[in-house]
Formats: structure tokens, sequence, C-alpha cells
């Protein structure tokens, strides 16, 4: 019903008039958060896609505001949710691993585990279940100052970053202004990401492997050489070696990915 | 009475609650404390690091579109950081002997390759999808937030129609779109947000459920699946031989 109404673009909409981008009437009416004459410079930047291309398939997006993904996007908790993912990205990177390797895998690995390997399985999970939350818990203590420094710079630029117009192409520092800048978005990023990648990366896994066997002990009821294994297959070297090969810590502990 | 009394308070002012439970819930002596804190990280990290020859020379390297986007790439070095400290250590374990210690090593490396190539591949081939999503997503954004929609310069409209509207003034992208013509500063965040949700989920699902749940389990299984053939053969062979 209100798709069909849509049709309500004044007449000569597309006309030079509304031709708002390119119009020099434009830029000089809205000034502020314009950069400079190049503005392929500042252009484009969106973390989402590598091309810049949109080769969308319809025009209209039907029955807008009523599916269910339409229900979450207009919900106050997933922009509060895209709030941290953008400011507070380190914690977000911990919400992810919390969601995918703290319960998507475990599940998976329990509902794929036989009845021979099901007490490993439990125990693995226990394991990825603790690593996870400690995880998300340790980032958000840790990384908290850090992020309400960095809404500081973002809130107030003009106090921490005067100085730096040219090295961001901006022709001055500005919220608005530097919203646009693609090279100022970029480091911005580093440099949000930078404190657990290069710096706390290794004390935080270092705290988190610490707190799991008392997070399996009290919460799981687990403790670390306790749960059985059961292997009675014959005892040849490549079965030997087989064993060892999963046994291993580093093999425990990588797993594959990104503890 | 004092029902009634609750009530009439509530009435004239009802924000009352929200800001009772505020300030008794933040000590302010730890609130100063925790903004001097983030104060001094503001300027001794992030603005030496604005300030540092290390930024100025990463924005002239990094210029090109592949570049765009640094969630990705800082999600890959932290992972490529992490496994190259568990290789070194398999590298550097004196309990295994040094061909075992190059097997895993080795099987680590294949691993790290094979999760940052699919997290790469997969983040690129869903750029176009997402910026489609991300399009519907500002749509519903602006049937909330009417007032954002400019019609003052673009007339009366409706947001179900505004990839036409972005295609009419010339637009692929909706963040363009909105930091010229809509100018909505939330908007700006939020579609942000969903670019570095997509990252995330992408290299979050990569590295941490699909290799090591639909790929190395798999694997795993084929492996075992292998070694026991063998054992097999091994035993008939011993129980030939006696």
């Amino acid at each position: 019903m209100k798709i069909d109404s849509i049709k309500t673009y004044p007449v000569g909409y597309s006309s030079q008039k509304f031709r708002l981008k390119h119009s020099s009437e434009h830029k000089s009416e809205h000034n502020e958060g314009m950069l400079n004459d190049n503005e392929s410079v500042n252009r484009g930047y969106y973390s989402g896609s590598f091309t810049g291309k949109n080769e969308a398939a319809a025009e209209v997006f039907e029955n807008l505001g009523n599916t269910f993904t339409d229900k979450i996007f207009r919900s106050g908790k997933f922009h509060d949710l895209l709030h941290v993912f953008e400011e507070k990205t380190v914690v977000a990177s911990t919400l992810v691993a919390l969601i995918v390797a703290g319960m998507a895998r475990p599940a998976t690995n329990l509902a794929m585990a036989g009845k021979e390997d099901r007490e490993d399985s439990i125990y693995a999970a226990s394991h990825a279940i603790s690593s996870a939350v400690i995880g998300f818990i340790v980032s958000s203590i840790v990384m908290a100052p850090f992020d309400k420094a960095f809404r500081k710079i973002k809130e107030n630029p003009e106090k921490y970053l005067t100085g730096l117009e040219e090295l961001f192409d901006v022709k001055e520092i500005g919220k608005r202004k530097l919203e646009k800048s693609k090279p100022y978005k970029k480091i911005s990023k580093v440099a949000q990401m930078i404190p657990d990648t290069l710096i706390l990366g290794i004390p935080k896994a270092m705290l988190t492997i610490a707190l799991i066997p008392p997070i399996l002990k009290y919460v799981f009821h687990i403790e670390k050489g306790k749960h059985k294994h059961k292997t009675q297959e014959p005892q040849t070297d490549n079965v030997q070696y087989s064993k060892e090969f999963v046994k291993n810590p580093s093999f425990k502990a990588f797993k594959g990915g990104n503890k | 009475m004092k029902i009634m009394q609750t009530q009439a308070y509530n009435l004239a002012n009802p924000s009352y609650k929200r800001q009772r439970s505020k300030s008794s819930s933040t000590n302010p002596q730890f609130t100063g404390k925790y903004d001097q804190l983030a104060e001094w990280i503001a300027n001794n990290y992030y603005k030496r690091f604005y300030n540092s020859k290390f930024s100025r020379k990463f924005i002239e390297n990094t210029k090109g579109p592949m570049w765009d986007n640094m969630t990705t790439h800082m999600s890959a070095l932290g992972s490529t950081l992490i496994s190259g400290m568990y290789i070194v250590k398999t590298l550097q374990n004196d309990k295994l002997d040094k061909e075992k210690r190059k097997t895993l090593a080795l099987n680590d490396f294949m691993v790290w390759g094979l999760s940052t190539f699919g997290a790469y591949f997969m983040d690129s081939k869903l750029g176009n999808w997402w910026d489609g999503v991300t399009t519907r997503f500002a749509a519903n954004y602006l049937l909330d937030n009417p007032e954002s929609m400019k019609k003052d310069i673009l007339g009366d409209w409706n947001p179900a129609n505004l990839r036409k509207v972005m295609k009419e003034q010339g637009y692929k992208s909706i963040r363009d779109f909105n930091l010229d013509i809509l100018k909505d500063k939330k908007l700006t965040t939020l579609i942000d947000g969903m670019g570095v949700l997509k990252s995330l989920f992408v290299f979050g699902m990569v590295y941490r459920y699909i290799v090591p749940v639909l790929v190395m389990k798999p694997a795993n299984w084929i492996g075992n699946y292998y070694h026991k053939k063998q054992a097999e053969k091994a035993q008939a062979a011993q129980t030939e031989n006696k």
C-alpha cells in the first residue's frame, strides 16, 4: 500500500535543481562537511566492500519495514549493537567470538560427536565457552578506557587533532569533516585495534588461559586431567603418531583459529 | 495514600526513577579518575599515534581501494600474529621430535593460510550483497526518522525508493549519499557499524567456525579413517607373520 504511493517525486525531480551532488549551489549551501575539489580522495569509504560497485537488483524495497529483518533493523538494540561494532571494535570482535566460538562451535561439535568422543567433546565445549566468555569480559574491561578515550577524540577532534589537516585531507579539523576523510577512518580503525592486536593481545590471552581452569572447575565442575580419554585402538606407529598429534598442546591450543 | 503520592510524583517527573538510579550507581570519585585515565590515553596514546611517523607513512602507503576495509586487515593481522606465535612455539617445543614439529608447524601454517584466504574471499564476495543490505537498513532508519529524509531538498519521497533516489542523484554508496545529502551523523555511524559487523562476522565465522568445525573435523575423520585402515593392515600383516 505504502509502496504504491511512493511515486511522489515533485515534477522535474531529476532536473538540475535536484541534482545536488555536483552543483555549486549545493556545495556553497552545505559547505560544512565538504572537503576539497578532488572528491575521489575522500569518497567511497565504506568498510563493507572492496569493489565499491553496487549492482543492486530491485530498485524499490518491497514490504519495507515489515519483514523480520526489517524489524531487527528498526530496533534500538540493533542500533546500539552497531554503535558497539563501530566505536568499540575490539569488544565487538570478542562478542563475535563469544557467539561463534562460545556458542555455535561447541553446539555443532556436541551435535557431531559420536558416543566414543562425547566426553571429550563436552570438555572441549566447556573449554571453548569459558575461553570465549573470559575473552569477552577481559576485553570489555581492558578496552573500556581506550574506547572512552577514542570517543573523546571523536566528539572533540579539534582538541586532539589540530595540525593534522593535511594528513587527513581536510580543510580543517571538525567532527563532520573527519567523517568524510578516508585517511582518518583508516588510521582510526588501526589505532582502535592496535592496543588489542599488538600490545594487550598476548597478556590478555595469558589471563584468559589462567582463568579457564577455575571457570571449568566452579562453573562446569570439570577439572583438567580428570575427564577420561577413551582410546582403545590398536597401538601401531601410525595411530600412535596421530594420537600424539592431536594431544600436542600446540594443536589443542590452536584448533585452526584465533583464540 | 502513599501510592497516590508516588503516582503524582512520577507524573510530574517521569524521569525521576532513571535519574535517581543513575546517580546512585556511579561514584563521582571513580568517574573522575576514570575520566582522567581516558583523557591520559587520549593524549598519550591516540594523539601521539595520529601524530606519529608511522601514521603518516601508513596513510601514504595505503591509498588504494583495497585498503578501505581496515577492520578486515586488522583482524587478519591479529590472527596472523597469534598463528605465528603458535607456529614458533611448536617449532621450539623440545618434547617433540624434529619431524613432528615440522609437520605440526606446517599444519598450523596451512590452517592459517586456508582461514585467511577463505575470510578475504568471503568478505569480498559478500561486499555487493552487504551494500544492498546496508542500503535497506538505511531505508528502515529513514522510515523511523523522516526528519532525516531532507524533503526540503529532495521533495516528498518514500524510503522504499531510497535506491532510486540515490541513483537519480548519482550515488552508488549509501554512505556517500548520507554524507553529502542526508547529513545524518548517527546514520553514518550505523552504516560504518554495518560494515564492521559484516567483516568481523565473516572473519569470526571462517577462523572460528567454518575451518575448525566444517573443514578440520571432516579432515580429522578422514585422517583417523586412514590411520585405522593402516593399523588394521599392519595388524593383519603381523598375524600373518606369526
